[in-house]
């Protein structure tokens, strides 16, 4: 296997195709990046009630998310702490208290291990049942989405962020009341590389052209609205930024959002009137993301086209992964708009998606090209606009470039090399923050 | 078998509007496959859950692969006829097989409610085979001249996470 160091050079802009087919890479990553960065688990919205369970994943492991008495979230490896054994099988749903299949010791909803079968007799009542609850998992929470992380040297989810936040709000606090997840899940397998599912969103603007052109062209229905891929648009007009490996790439024209909806004018109606409130609750320029088309996430794998899909990549194996999608939408929404963002979503990015089904049909061909030998050792090309970023907007953090170019990719790309490179936090580098506690951008660029 | 019955015929002819319809999917004749629904057609196909029997939850917004109109049908149909489509262009090979069809009357006159299962065999690109099964309900209306139109279809595959390669078919 090469180098780290030549896997990855972001400074050029180059990266190898082995780190999206190697087993031994595969399993370092599941150690390096899923064993210890903030992997999304749940939203507020999805357990409203005292109980509400689902089940999920982080990394490869599996991991059982509770709604607690005192109403905050709980999430513990999903796992009989006896046998090792699968504890819930079931997705979702409501329940006080967990019994193994196995040998049926059963757990409270707040891990303890509440009672043993023959615990008097056969264990003669010498089982120290307090040391023998389910393992939990940190779970630490940003504007109602929970994240859980296996690492207790890890930062805290406002660090691991940083100033990346400051873009997330136009996403899931865009005006008093945020964000709720609707309906259930949809689920597919992807035959490639979990970070082809990841670069797809997290950067890649540029692919919409080809890849989804006709699409486009068929659901505009002939609108002439920007969709976020014309040509022409600079920096201020358009952006890409990238912050400890999380990328956002979008348009500032408050409507791009809805080019291709069945119908815009609802939504472009809705958004006319709540842009009051969301300048005053996001200030200008930031405002102006809300409505706009929007393309990004955060490292490693929760990823949104607002208005399109909300989704995580969990990896299974170095040439499959699993996407999960949900529909986001703002709580205020009307209900009528509610339901049609729900068959919007599954209709364009979703699992029968006319723009999803072509991008599954790429990704999975790119993992399909490396069976081989001969390919791995090539480097793929990422360096659109590179040279020509900056630290210092006045109106926008982190390394930012016009919204078509590679910026996020190399950002993404760095995170990880960092993350691999690494054999604990304290050697992960966080981003210096220039965002102040009102949203406010210091003016002094601090960059390393 | 429930306790009210259809005429055979109607039996016969609601089969081979089935077998009809599949046929033209199957042919990537789109536009005659369009030209069989209904201008209120509701189709639909939920999203699966893998929960325990006790289990009462549900969402009063939920969540499906497909929740389509007759306009929406539309842009799907446009699409998937279209050369240049990446995930359509070579066109997969399919073969559906439509089987366990039972027609029931409704309270509406010339309106049936038809149960059928249907099992799509697609072979795509240069060797992907795959297989989606599913259980299905519709609501078929005669169109007054010996033939019907699909107005309503839920779709129930068997599949919790699609394993299926992408959903770019119509069942």
């Amino acid at each position: 296997m090469d180098k780290l160091e030549d896997l990855v050079r972001a400074d050029e802009g180059l990266v190898r195709r082995e780190i999206f087919a190697d087993p031994a890479l595969y399993r370092q990553e599941l150690e390096r990046i899923f064993d210890r960065s903030w992997l999304f688990l749940a939203h507020d919205t999805q357990l409203p009630n005292v109980g509400d369970f689902l089940t999920t994943f982080m990394g490869e492991d599996p991991v059982l998310v509770i709604r607690q008495t005192d109403g905050s979230i709980a999430a513990f490896l999903n796992v009989c702490a006896h046998r090792g054994t699968v504890l819930c099988l079931a997705e979702e749903g409501n329940a006080r208290h967990f019994t193994c299949t196995y040998h049926g010791w059963t757990f409270g909803a707040d891990g303890q291990l509440v009672d043993v079968p023959r615990e008097a007799d056969a264990y003669y009542g010498e089982l120290d049942k307090a040391s023998w609850g389910l393992k939990a998992i940190r779970v630490e929470s940003y504007k109602g989405l929970y994240f859980g992380n296996f690492d207790p040297a890890a930062p805290s989810l406002a660090d691991f962020l940083g100033d990346f936040a400051w873009y997330l709000d136009a996403v899931f606090d865009p005006q008093p009341g945020g964000v709720e997840f609707l309906g259930g899940t949809m689920r597919m397998t992807l035959r490639c590389n979990w970070k082809i599912a990841a670069e797809n969103i997290i950067s890649d603007t540029y692919h919409v052209l080809a890849a989804h052109g006709l699409s486009v062209q068929i659901c505009s229905a002939g609108r002439d609205m920007q969709i976020g891929v014309e040509e022409g648009n600079d920096l201020g007009q358009t952006l890409s930024a990238t912050i400890n490996g999380h990328g956002w790439n979008a348009n500032l024209d408050g409507q791009g959002q809805y080019a291709i909806f069945y119908d815009p004018e609802p939504w472009l109606k809705f958004a006319n009137a709540s842009r009051p409130r969301y300048i005053e609750h996001l200030g200008e320029p930031r405002a102006w993301f809300v409505g706009s088309s929007i393309d990004g996430g955060l490292f490693p794998t929760f990823m949104f086209v607002p208005g399109f899909t909300f989704r995580i990549i969990h990896p299974k194996g170095p040439d499959e992964c699993e996407l999960w999608m949900w529909t986001v939408v703002e709580k205020n929404l009307p209900d009528e708009l509610k339901r049609e963002m729900v068959r919007f979503n599954a209709r364009m990015l979703g699992t029968s998606g006319m723009f999803e089904t072509d991008d599954c049909n790429n990704m999975e061909n790119m993992s399909k090209a490396l069976r081989g030998v001969a390919n791995r050792k090539f480097d793929s090309h990422y360096a659109m606009g590179l040279g020509h970023e900056r630290y210092d907007d006045p109106r926008f953090p982190g390394r930012v470039d016009q919204r078509i170019s590679d910026n996020c990719f190399r950002g993404f790309y760095l995170r990880w090399q960092e993350f691999m490179g690494a054999s604990s936090w304290s050697q992960i580098p966080l981003a210096p923050r220039r965002v102040t506690g009102d949203g406010a951008l210091m003016q002094e660029a601090r960059h390393d | 078998m429930t306790d009210a019955t259809v005429a055979f015929e109607t039996w016969f002819a609601v089969q081979q509007f089935l077998f009809r319809e599949a046929r033209l999917l199957d042919e990537d004749r789109y536009d005659d496959w369009h030209a069989l629904i209904a201008q209120d057609i509701h189709y639909r196909m939920p999203v699966r859950r893998s929960r325990y029997k006790r289990e009462r939850r549900t969402h009063e917004i939920d969540t499906d692969h497909f929740n389509d109109d007759f306009g929406s049908l539309r842009l799907r149909v446009e699409r998937l006829k279209r050369p240049g489509v990446p995930s359509m262009d070579p066109p997969p090979r399919t073969c559906r097989i439509v089987s366990n069809v039972e027609v029931e009357p409704t309270a509406t006159p010339g309106e049936y409610r038809v149960h059928s299962t249907v099992q799509l065999t697609r072979n795509r690109l240069y060797d992907e085979d795959e297989i989606l099964t599913a259980r299905r309900v519709d609501l078929l209306r005669s169109d007054g001249d010996g033939g019907f139109r699909l107005a309503r279809r839920e779709i129930h595959t068997t599949q919790n996470v699609i394993r299926l390669r992408n959903l770019n078919c119509l069942l």
